[in-house]
């Protein structure tokens, strides 16, 4: 879910990522920071690249896609694009014009009747995924919904998944929205009985961690990202994800990506941000790195290895 | 172009534990204090490997030991005729599904034979508080058994297939329903509802019929900080209405239960011991975890 930024929340947050930018280069993740991309400077080493799972679609700025792929070309980076379904030829346009940089994902409700044809029009028009899926009227894993899950299991999509607490938006009318509909507890069935689909839970199901962790161990095609809250919430403690992610160079868990041997392959990245603000995420992410004491191919593999496989991209 | 659904392979999972095993007949690499009778709740029944009962044995001869042995229906007769030969070490328990619509049929024939509760009672198909399965907790309440559940989450077995099981079924929190609504049931919980240890010890404190085993991978993953589980089981030096018996300790209401082979639970031991360490957990509790209070629900005799 994305949220929305005051002008001084974004101004906070840009100071906020010029500082930590200049303590945290991406030396080890081969990111560029602000700094090597300046005009002038020397050249910069190869760009690690970034696939972002995490791309809202803003229908309502007419700059959108220009911002968007200035920076994507800025850091080297592909954004999964969280599309609504009226915005779906827009955006499966700029994907085959600008198919390095923009993957098209199709955003469904689930509890809308015509959401399986929804779901068939996305994928004749080259749509590889679905998401965000979220305000659901049921728990994630409710029967009523295998119908769009059964589409994207033959068609071997990723489906990104809101977990965790949501947003509300109105204060003062009555709306029929729960968090815990939307609990990662629910992704587990759903990558079960759907085992071509590849599930990515936003959030890391925010506040509970601790379930979709153990979910992503017993599931190889399962991950979850730390947009939102979550990177801010923990900044003072970002050590304690080792306490999720806990069985790195164990036999507990499941096949990673590349075999590798980390806990923390089991994440991928994403912002749920706009344009402006990924860089500032992408600190927020090599933050946890250095606090938990990833190794460099696994952070490469959440940066964008893993998406880069499962999406054939690259 | 569609995305790849991913297909890994399986990686060689299983149950064991990452230290170098000690053959169950062989000496331990390093002693074990005197502990007094232990009572192992979690001893799968390994058909498939030769001399499972002649190992185990072996084992419980050794370290004082006998196991609840979870054994399924069409081995039922051989762990029976054990249990038999060995009353002392071998407690029958019968693994049953409770989907099968011949469970019930089969809890008779379990009691039949001696049987003295049911477990691991795992993967079922709705929330195992579902009211579909009260048929066998009335049996089993009738029969005065111990039903073990699986808690929290469970291993995947296909990862290319579809299968329909779901952690979220076997939730702690489902068991407080089921030791309320049976109340002459003891209902023990394997692995602390990993990861919700909290609604497990909540669970726990107010149901004097719940207990919870620290299988799995639960003690290898607190392993730097074992400490925490006096904030799980928090509740020492305040009025405790559910207690069960004189110990006071919160810690009384767990259980040894080692959920592997025969090669591997005396690491789980030495693992339970590094717990109690780090808890402080007193001497009387420990011999009640380890199998004091298994001993008094099975009336076992020394």
């Amino acid at each position: 879910m994305k949220e929305s930024i005051s002008r001084r929340k974004f101004l906070e947050a840009s100071v906020k990522t010029a500082a930590i930018a200049a303590a945290l280069p991406f030396a080890g993740s081969g990111i560029a920071s602000a700094s090597t991309l300046a005009e002038g400077s020397p050249p910069a080493p190869p760009k690690q690249h970034i696939v972002d799972i995490h791309t809202h679609f803003e229908p309502k700025n007419p700059g959108y896609l220009d911002e968007f792929l200035r920076m994507s070309e800025k850091l080297n980076l592909t954004g999964c694009m969280l599309t609504p379904f009226e915005n779906r030829q827009v955006v499966a346009e700029a994907a085959r014009q600008h198919p390095t940089h923009i993957v098209p994902f199709g955003y469904v409700d689930l509890d809308a009747p015509e959401a399986a044809k929804q779901v068939e029009e996305f994928h004749a028009l080259g749509y590889r995924g679905l998401g965000e899926l979220e305000f659901v009227k049921k728990p994630y894993s409710d029967p009523s919904y295998f119908p769009v899950y059964e589409l994207a299991n033959r068609y071997q999509w990723v489906v990104l998944f809101h977990t965790g607490i949501v947003l509300r938006e109105k204060f003062h009318e009555p709306e029929d929205v729960a968090s815990y509909r939307m609990r990662a507890i629910y992704l587990e069935e759903i990558a079960r009985r759907f085992p071509q689909i590849t599930v990515i839970g936003a959030h890391c199901g925010n506040p509970e961690y601790d379930w979709a962790a153990e979910i992503a161990r017993w599931n190889p095609n399962v991950f979850f990202d730390l947009s939102g809250s979550t990177l801010k919430k923990l900044s003072g403690r970002l050590g304690e994800m080792s306490k999720y992610f806990w069985w790195s160079g164990t036999d507990e868990g499941t096949e990673n990506p590349n075999n590798d041997p980390s806990a923390f392959s089991k994440l991928v990245f994403g912002s749920d941000s706009g344009p402006k603000d990924v860089e500032h995420v992408l600190t927020q992410y090599q933050a946890m790195f250095e606090a938990c004491g990833v190794p460099e191919t696994t952070q490469r593999l959440i940066l964008g290895g893993t998406l880069s496989k499962i999406l054939q991209i690259g | 172009m569609a995305a790849l659904g991913l297909n890994w392979p399986l990686l060689a999972k299983s149950s064991a534990l990452p230290q170098t095993p000690s053959p169950a007949s062989s000496q331990p690499s390093s002693e074990l204090p005197a502990l007094g009778r232990i009572i192992d709740m979690h001893v799968h029944y390994r058909h498939q490997e030769p001399g499972f009962l002649d190992t185990f044995l072996k084992l419980s001869d050794r370290l004082n030991l006998a196991g609840c042995i979870l054994t399924p229906f069409e081995h039922r007769k051989i762990v029976a005729d054990a249990a038999k030969a060995h009353p002392g070490q071998i407690i029958p328990f019968g693994a049953l599904q409770l989907d099968a619509p011949e469970a019930i049929r089969q809890m008779e024939e379990f009691h039949d034979l001696g049987y003295r509760g049911l477990g691991e009672i795992s993967s079922m198909k709705r929330n195992c508080s579902d009211p579909e399965y009260f048929p066998v907790y009335e049996l089993a309440s009738g029969y005065k058994w111990i039903v073990m559940f699986h808690t929290g989450i469970v291993g995947r077995g296909k990862f290319d297939e579809a299968e329909n099981v779901a952690s979220g079924r076997m939730r702690p929190i489902h068991l407080e329903e089921i030791a309320r609504q049976f109340p002459k049931l003891t209902v023990l919980g394997a692995h602390l509802g990993n990861p919700e240890y909290e609604w497990a010890a909540e669970v726990t404190r107010w149901n004097p019929n719940v207990y919870f085993d620290l299988s799995g991978t639960t003690l290898p993953k607190m392993a730097g900080r074992l400490g925490d589980f006096q904030k799980i089981l928090w509740w020492s030096d305040v009025e405790w209405e559910a207690q069960p018996a004189n110990d006071p300790s919160p810690f009384s209401k767990l259980v040894f239960g080692s959920d592997t082979g025969t090669e591997n639970i005396e690491n789980v031991l030495h693992r339970y011991l590094a717990m109690f360490d780090a808890c402080n957990v007193p001497a009387a509790t420990r011999k009640t975890v380890l199998g004091g209070t298994m001993a008094k629900m099975l009336e076992l005799h020394d």
